[in-house]
């Protein structure tokens, strides 16, 4: 996948993971300056690309978010805290 | 006989001003955009002892040049009543910023203008800004 796409297609997921993280409840408290990586439900090809994201940032000694999408519109994103 | 339409209501964000002596805590968040970590979004909202959300502080478009994250473009809405507006740097050299609220739809809640800012401008127009932005800076990264 092309760096163009993957922004792209990652400033989609953004928005939502944003809206997600403003209006869900629940929310854990995470560090303040955490990285959200964000995970397709359906992308596999992103998903692919995003990981060797993840595995890139990780040796920035940041805190690190994986953000699952839900594959329903009423479920919730799952946070997993990668690194802290 | 009629069809009965169902219409769905999406939850508004309508936020109260914020109480002088209301604690609120800073959430920043960073989402990185390719794997090249080049390009990010950057938001920063304050929530209260509940972990309620109080005041979008800021989204912002950045681009990593010589190992610093530089902002290109953000948006606010001057303290969650104003109108959105939108501030573009010039330049690295020049630190001149253009504000305008330009183009910008109006929404009456803040997921609107969450939507509107990533999927509309910045999903559209981060290549223009990006390039505009290393342009005027005298730099050619891509």
């Amino acid at each position: 996948m092309s760096n163009k796409n993957q922004t792209i297609k990652n400033i989609s997921l953004t928005e939502k993971l944003m809206n997600y993280l403003i209006h869900g409840k629940n929310i854990p408290e995470l560090p303040k300056d955490a990285y959200f990586v964000p995970f397709s439900s359906k992308d596999k090809d992103l998903n692919k690309v995003n990981e060797e994201l993840l595995e890139s940032i990780l040796k920035e000694d940041k805190p690190v978010v994986k953000a699952q999408e839900p594959s329903a519109k009423n479920q919730s994103w799952i946070l997993t805290p990668v690194n802290f | 006989m009629q069809k009965k339409i169902r219409k769905h209501k999406k939850p508004l964000l309508i936020l109260t001003p914020i109480k002088p002596d209301e604690k609120l805590h800073e959430q920043i968040g960073r989402v990185p955009l390719n794997k090249a970590f080049t390009d990010r979004i950057s938001f920063s909202v304050l929530r209260n002892k509940k972990n309620n959300i109080r005041k979008i502080q800021n989204v912002s478009y950045e681009i990593l040049i010589d190992e610093q994250w530089e902002w290109v473009v953000r948006f606010d809405d001057h303290g969650g009543n104003g109108e959105l507006h939108r501030h573009r740097r010039l330049s690295l050299i020049d630190e001149k910023i253009i504000e305008d609220n330009a183009r910008i739809k109006k929404y009456k809640n803040k997921d609107g203008e969450l939507t509107w800012i990533c999927n509309k401008d910045i999903k559209k127009n981060y290549m223009a800004y990006r390039s505009k932005f290393l342009k005027n800076s005298g730099l050619d990264l891509y």
